[in-house]
C-alpha cells in the first residue's frame, strides 16, 4: 500500500473462504471470492480472479470496500469505453458478497498481464534511456489522459503504484482504476498538490484536470529516476514542498536529462494556472520547446516564526503548522503574536490588520456574544494566511466540494461527525470564501448549498440532522441503516423491496424505519414527504405510526412493488396505535379484524386509506364529541338530581298543594252538580 | 340674581285624576248592592256567613303567596255545605229556617267535617307527590347511569373525560 493517508486506509475484508463457488454478475462474469488477486489489489479494494463467460479478454474483479463512498459515476463514464492507456472498465454490478454475506459493489477490469509497474513507492528500479521513456511510458500516459478528458473523467488516482503494463512484455503502461474510493482518497502526499495534500484524504474534493496533471508529473518523475522523489515523507515532505515549491523539493538532487527538465517544471509547478495542461505536454512531445517556467516562490519572512519547536518562514507554512498543532493554535493568534509576525517580519500589513480584526471579534464575543469562538477565530486566522488551503477547524480540513464524503467517510466508517457539523455551523464555510482573493460566481451556489445544509443540522430530528446532509451531499452512497445494509440500497426504487426483505429477519417489534431510513427518503425522492415526515416526528404514538405507514404507502404508490407482503406484515404489527387512535370501539374491532386481510394483500396504500379514512375519522371525531356531551350532560343531570332535594322537595310542596286544590275544588263542583240534578229530577 | 324656577315647581299642587271621583263612586254602587243582596237574601248569608267559617278561618292562617290552603278548604266546605243550602233555597227561606240549619249537630258536622277534609287533603297531598317525585329522579337517575355505561362501552372510558 502507498504512504501517507491511503497508508492508513484499512482494507477490512477478510479474505474469502476457500473453494471456487463463484458469483454471476450480469449472466457474463464468473467472479471466484475464493481466488483473491494480492498483487491486483487497491488499497480499499480487493482484487479477485473472474471470466468472461463469453470468451474475450482476461478479466478480474475489484470488489470495492462497503465502508467507502463510490465514485458511481466516474464508474458509469469509464464502463465499456475502448481505453488503451487506462486500465479498461468492463463492466460492475451490485451483487452478493458471499464473504461478507451483503451486497456490494463488484468492478470489472481488463486484467493487466503485465502486472504493476511498481508495487511500492519505496521500490527502486534502473531508469529507461530517455528514448524508451518517452516511446514506452510518456506517450501512452499521455494518450491515456487524452483518453479520460475526452470522456470528462477527472483521475484523481494517479500514481506510480496505480500504473500497470497490459501485455506481458511490459511496454504498454495504462493508468489503474480510480473508482475504489472518493477522489484522491488513496493518493500519497507525495502525488498531490500543496492545497491538496494539506486537506484529509477524504477531503480532498473531485479535484480538477490539474490535479491530475500534477500527479501525473511526479508519477513521470518517479518512474524518470528509478526511485522515490524527494528526500523527506509525510509532513516533512509537504512543509519542503511549501518551503522550496514542489518541483524543487521533489527533484532536489536527483539526476535526469536536461531534456526533461521543461516538462517536469511544467507539471509540478504549484501554481495551478500556470501548471501544463494536456495539451502544453502534447506540444512538448511533438517537440515545441518552450522556455522553461520559473515558479512564484513563497514570500519568505525575514524572521522566522517558532511554533510548537519549528521555524516558520511563510503565511501558507504557518496556517498548515496552526492546523496541524490546533490546541497549541489558539495561544499565538489570540495573544496577537501571528498578527506582530505578519506586520514586522513578512510585511503583510492588510493581512495583520485582518488578524487583528478576527482577534478582536472574538474577544467582542466573550462579552458580548457574537457566535465567535477561539477555534473560529483560529479557523478564520487559517484561512487569511492561506485562501487556496482547505477549510481547517479543528482536526478537519476539507475543501468544500468534499463535504460529502468527509460525512460519508466519517459516517461509514464510524469516526466522529460532531467536527465537520460545527464547523458547518459555526459558519466557518462562508468564512473561506469570503477569503478567497478571487471571487467565482460559482461561489454564490456554493454559499446557498452551505446554508442549505446548515438548515438540516439545525434540525436534530429524524429525516433531517446528519444523516440528511450525507444524502444530500452524496449522490452514489446507499443507505446506510442496519436494516438494508446488506441489500445496497442506492436508488430509492430500491428502498421498499429491501425493507420488505429485511421482514423476515427483523424484529416484528422493531420500527421499519430509522433516521438514515428517513434521512434518505427525504434527500432521494422526489415527492413532497415533509407532512409524512412531521407526523413520524411527532411524539404521538398514534401520529407517528401513521407518519411512517402514510411514508411507506406513498413510497409504494409512487413507485412500486405492487405487492409487500413482508412490509406489510410488519407494519401491520405497528398500526395498533393507530387503531387505537378511533374512540369507538365497534370502529376498532372492524380494523382489527380488516388488518390482517389487508396485509395479506400486501398493499400499504390500501392499509393506510383503510387506517386513516378520511370521513370515518371525522364520523369518528364528530361522534365521540357528541359522545362526550352526552355523558357530561348525564353528569350533571345526575348530580342535579342526587344533590337538589330542597327544591324538589320545595316543588313537591307546590304540586302538591295545587293538586289538593285542584281536587278540592272539582270535588266541590261534582257534588254541587249531583244536587241540582238530584233536585231537578 | 335670579330666582331659581325648581322652588316654585316643588310648590305647584299635583295635578288632579279625573279617575279617582269615577272609582270611588262605583265602589260606594258595588257596597250598595252587595249591602242591598245582603238584605234580599239575609238567611242565606247569615248561613253561609257560620257553614264557610273554616274557609276563611283557612284564608286568615294560610301566609302563602298561592293561596292554595284556603280553596282546598273552600272546595270541600262549600260541598259539605251545599245540601243544606239547597234545602233553604227550596224550603221556607227564612232566618229562622238558616239558624235551624246551624244549629243542627248533623249539619254542623257534615259541614266542617267537609271542611276538615279539605284540610286533611291540603296536608297529605304535598308528601305524597314528593314520595313519587324522588322515585320518579331514581328512575331517571339509573336510566342516565344506563346510559353513561353504554356510551363507555362504545367510546370507551375517555369519553368520561372532561378535557382533550
Amino acid at each position: 500500500m502507498a504512504e501517507g493517508a491511503a497508508v492508513q486506509a484499512v482494507n477490512q475484508m477478510p479474505p474469502a473462504p476457500g473453494g471456487d463457488g463463484g458469483v454471476l454478475l450480469r449472466e457474463r462474469f464468473m467472479v471466484y471470492p475464493g481466488r483473491p488477486l494480492p498483487e491486483l489489489n487497491s488499497p480499499n479494494a480487493m482484487a479477485y480472479a473472474a471470466e468472461d463467460r463469453r470468451g474475450g479478454r482476461p478479466v478480474f474483479a475489484l470488489a470495492l470496500s462497503p465502508d467507502l463512498p463510490v465514485r458511481l459515476n466516474t464508474i458509469q463514464a469509464m464502463k465499456g469505453q475502448p481505453f488503451n492507456a487506462v486500465l479498461p472498465l468492463v463492466d460492475y454490478d451490485f451483487v452478493l458478497w458471499p464473504p461478507l454475506q451483503r451486497q456490494i459493489v463488484l468492478v470489472i477490469f481488463e486484467r493487466p498481464a503485465g502486472g504493476r509497474v511498481v508495487s511500492s513507492l519505496e521500490d527502486t528500479f534502473t531508469p529507461m534511456s530517455d528514448n524508451d521513456y518517452q516511446k514506452i511510458i510518456l506517450k501512452p500516459l499521455t494518450q491515456g489522459l487524452e483518453e479520460m478528458k475526452g470522456r470528462g473523467v477527472v483521475h484523481r488516482g494517479i500514481r506510480p503504484t496505480n500504473l500497470f503494463f497490459m501485455d506481458a512484455e511490459r511496454t504498454r503502461p495504462v493508468f489503474g482504476e480510480c473508482v475504489s474510493a472518493p477522489p484522491a482518497y488513496d493518493q500519497p502526499i507525495i502525488c498531490e498538490t500543496i492545497e491538496s495534500a494539506m486537506a484529509r484524504p477524504e477531503g480532498r474534493g473531485p479535484g480538477t484536470y490539474a490535479d491530475d496533471m500534477y500527479a501525473f508529473g511526479v508519477t513521470l518523475l518517479f518512474l524518470l529516476i528509478g526511485h522515490r522523489p524527494g528526500s523527506a515523507k509525510g509532513n516533512e515532505l509537504l512543509r519542503a514542498k511549501i518551503t522550496a515549491g514542489s518541483f524543487a523539493a521533489l527533484t532536489g538532487e536527483a539526476r535526469f536529462s536536461l531534456g526533461m527538465i521543461e516538462v517536469l517544471r511544467g507539471l509540478l509547478i504549484d501554481t495551478p494556472e500556470m501548471r501544463w495542461d494536456l495539451d502544453g505536454v502534447k506540444m512538448w512531445l511533438a517537440g515545441r520547446r518552450l522556455s522553461p517556467l520559473l515558479a512564484k516562490p513563497e514570500k519568505r519572512a525575514q524572521r522566522p516564526f517558532r511554533f510548537c519547536g519549528a521555524e516558520v518562514v511563510s503565511r501558507r507554512e504557518l496556517a498548515h503548522m496552526l492546523a496541524a498543532n490546533w490546541e497549541q493554535a489558539a495561544g499565538p493568534v489570540m495573544d496577537g503574536q501571528v498578527e506582530v509576525w505578519l506586520r514586522r517580519s513578512l510585511d503583510e500589513k492588510a493581512l495583520a490588520e485582518a488578524v487583528a480584526d478576527q482577534v478582536r471579534a472574538a474577544s467582542f464575543s466573550a462579552s458580548g456574544g457574537n457566535g465567535q469562538t477561539t477555534d473560529t477565530v483560529v479557523a478564520r486566522v487559517c484561512m487569511l494566511l492561506d485562501p487556496h488551503g482547505p477549510l481547517r477547524y479543528k482536526s478537519a480540513s476539507f475543501f468544500l466540494d468534499a463535504l460529502g464524503p468527509m460525512l460519508a467517510v466519517a459516517t461509514m466508517r464510524q469516526k466522529d461527525v460532531r467536527i465537520i457539523a460545527e464547523c458547518i455551523l459555526r459558519e466557518v464555510p462562508e468564512g473561506w470564501l469570503e477569503a478567497q482573493p478571487a471571487f467565482d460566481p460559482a461561489f454564490v451556489q456554493t454559499m446557498a448549498h452551505v446554508k442549505t445544509i446548515r438548515g438540516y443540522l439545525r434540525q436534530s430530528q429524524p429525516g433531517f440532522g446528519v444523516e440528511r446532509c450525507l444524502y444530500e451531499l452524496n449522490e452514489s452512497l446507499p443507505c446506510l441503516s442496519p436494516l438494508v445494509l446488506s441489500d445496497y440500497v442506492l436508488d430509492i426504487e430500491d428502498l421498499l423491496p429491501a425493507l420488505d426483505a429485511a421482514a423476515k429477519r427483523m424484529d416484528g417489534k422493531s420500527w421499519p424505519a430509522d433516521r438514515h431510513i428517513i434521512a434518505f427518503v427525504a434527500a432521494r425522492f422526489n415527492f413532497d414527504v415533509d407532512k409524512q415526515i412531521n407526523a413520524l416526528n411527532s411524539t404521538q404514538a398514534d401520529t407517528s405510526a401513521l407518519g411512517l405507514l402514510s411514508l411507506l404507502a406513498v413510497l409504494q404508490w409512487r413507485l412500486g412493488p405492487e405487492v409487500l407482503h413482508g412490509l406489510s406484515g410488519w407494519i401491520g404489527g405497528l398500526v395498533g396505535p393507530i387503531i387505537s387512535s378511533y374512540h369507538n370501539r365497534d370502529v376498532r374491532r372492524r380494523l382489527e379484524r380488516e388488518v390482517p386481510k389487508l396485509v395479506r394483500k400486501g398493499s400499504l396504500p390500501d392499509l393506510y386509506n383503510t387506517l386513516d379514512d378520511v370521513e370515518e375519522r371525522q364520523k369518528d371525531l364528530d361522534g365521540f364529541a357528541w359522545a362526550k356531551a352526552e355523558y357530561a350532560g348525564a353528569d350533571q343531570e345526575i348530580l342535579d338530581l342526587e344533590n337538589d332535594t330542597t327544591t324538589r322537595d320545595a316543588q313537591a310542596q307546590r304540586v302538591g298543594q295545587q293538586t289538593a286544590a285542584i281536587m278540592s275544588v272539582m270535588i266541590g263542583l261534582i257534588t254541587i252538580c249531583v244536587l241540582l240534578a238530584m233536585q231537578l229530577w | 340674581m335670579a330666582k331659581k324656577p325648581a322652588a316654585r315647581r316643588t310648590a305647584a299642587p299635583p295635578p288632579a285624576r279625573p279617575q279617582a271621583k269615577g272609582g270611588t263612586m262605583s265602589r260606594i254602587l258595588v257596597v250598595s248592592l252587595v249591602i242591598f243582596i245582603g238584605l234580599m237574601f239575609l238567611p242565606t248569608v247569615v248561613f253561609l256567613l257560620f257553614a264557610l267559617l273554616p274557609t276563611a278561618a283557612a284564608y286568615v292562617v294560610d301566609r302563602s303567596s298561592e293561596k292554595y290552603e284556603w280553596i282546598c278548604v273552600g272546595g270541600l266546605n262549600f260541598a259539605g255545605t251545599s245540601p243544606f243550602l239547597l234545602n233553604l233555597w227550596t224550603g221556607r227561606h227564612t232566618i229562622e229556617a238558616a239558624v235551624s240549619q246551624l244549629t243542627d249537630v248533623f249539619n254542623l258536622v257534615a259541614m266542617y267535617g267537609a271542611a276538615g277534609l279539605g284540610w286533611m287533603l291540603f296536608i297529605v297531598l304535598p308528601p305524597v307527590v314528593g314520595v313519587f317525585m324522588q322515585f320518579s329522579a331514581q328512575r331517571r337517575i339509573a336510566t342516565l347511569k344506563a346510559t353513561q355505561i353504554q356510551l363507555v362501552q362504545v367510546w370507551g372510558p375517555e369519553v368520561a373525560k372532561l378535557k382533550g
